[in-house]
């Protein structure tokens, strides 16, 4: 039986580094994405490269009408198979202080980094429960641990996925189901020319880290793939940070 | 589907899939004081249901029942 893994936002940065590792492990994977179908194509071609194999499955984590309609569709083309693995990696920045701050801002990082968990898990946990198996991965970040200015959005919905990971956790346990945290660091991915940090000297020059350079994509795929593998089955409710020391 | 079938059917999956005690089967048990039936236990018990017998029951409809032969005579009320 194919173990199948959907990952959010897979097409580029950290998602894509996961989506590739898992497909490593044997998982095929449905690779998320919301607009970019450039990017999307060459992370499934990077896959398949790979030796995996994975399906483009485009929607707006946001918006649960396109998720139903997007697992609807695959449900009914795979009446015998579940979804073992999800990855909650979907998300976008829209720094600013707190004063400049306008709603809309507040309520689209909110929309896509915590709400698209909700929106997907809701979706997916079904065929887990079922089958008594089943890995969530939630993609936090330093900033939900740690508070940086620009970023009360994005730290307000960072540090909710370590909530709703705790709480998941125990919630889905007699099912045998785990559900963990990654927190990363500084990533070196596209996501993070658009924050705030990539303009500031004192968060980009790498001589202020502990091991003097960024967190790599491929380190928390690493991670993550771990946590999915069946050597993980009794880590469960738990952030696991992929900082170098920088916490 | 006869009852005897449901019944089959709904104890096979009490004991194999929500890992219950056979002992305890019975119809006069109580789901959750004899069974110990939890929140997640009920919402599978209703995935199963519409799986296993076709009609998708009511939200929060599982919990709602008290004894095993309740829920055999729910499933044979909605069939």
């Amino acid at each position: 039986m194919k173990r199948y893994a959907l990952v959010t936002g897979a097409s580029r940065g950290i998602g894509r580094a996961i989506a590739i590792e898992l497909a490593k492990d044997g998982c095929s994977i449905l690779l998320n994405y919301k607009s970019n179908h450039a990017a999307a194509q060459e992370a499934k071609r990077l896959i398949e490269q790979a030796g995996g194999e994975a399906e483009l499955m485009p929607f707006d984590v946001s918006q649960p009408d396109a998720i139903n309609a997007a697992l609807d569709k695959w449900f009914a083309a795979h009446p015998d198979d579940y979804i073992d693995v999800l990855v909650n990696n979907a998300g976008i920045v829209d720094d600013e202080i707190m004063l400049m701050m306008e709603p809309e801002q507040w309520h689209r990082v909110i929309d896509v980094n915590l709400n698209g968990f909700f929106y997907c898990t809701r979706r997916v946990i079904e065929g887990m429960v079922m089958n008594h198996h089943g890995r969530i991965i939630n993609i936090s970040s330093i900033s939900g641990q740690a508070g940086y200015p620009g970023k009360v959005n994005y730290s307000a919905a960072k540090s909710a996925m370590i909530g709703v990971t705790r709480a998941l956790a125990t919630e889905l346990a007699p099912r045998h189901i785990t559900v963990n945290a990654v927190s990363p660091g500084l990533t070196e991915t596209d996501i993070l020319k658009q924050s705030r940090e990539y303009t500031r000297p004192e968060f980009m020059d790498v001589k202020n880290y502990p091991m003097r350079r960024l967190c790599r994509p491929e380190e928390v795929a690493y991670l993550v793939s771990f946590l999915c593998s069946n050597r993980s089955d009794y880590i469960s409710g738990q952030v696991i940070g992929i900082n170098g020391a920088a916490l | 589907m006869t009852p005897q079938e449901i019944q089959e059917k709904v104890n096979t999956f009490m004991t194999d899939r929500l890992e219950y005690e056979p002992s305890a089967i019975a119809p006069e048990a109580e789901l959750k004081r004899d069974l110990g039936m939890t929140s997640l236990d009920a919402v599978e018990t209703s995935i199963f249901i519409k799986r296993t017998f076709g009609f998708q029951p009511e939200r929060g409809a599982i919990k709602t029942l008290v004894t095993l032969q309740d829920l055999y005579d729910y499933i044979a009320r909605n069939i």
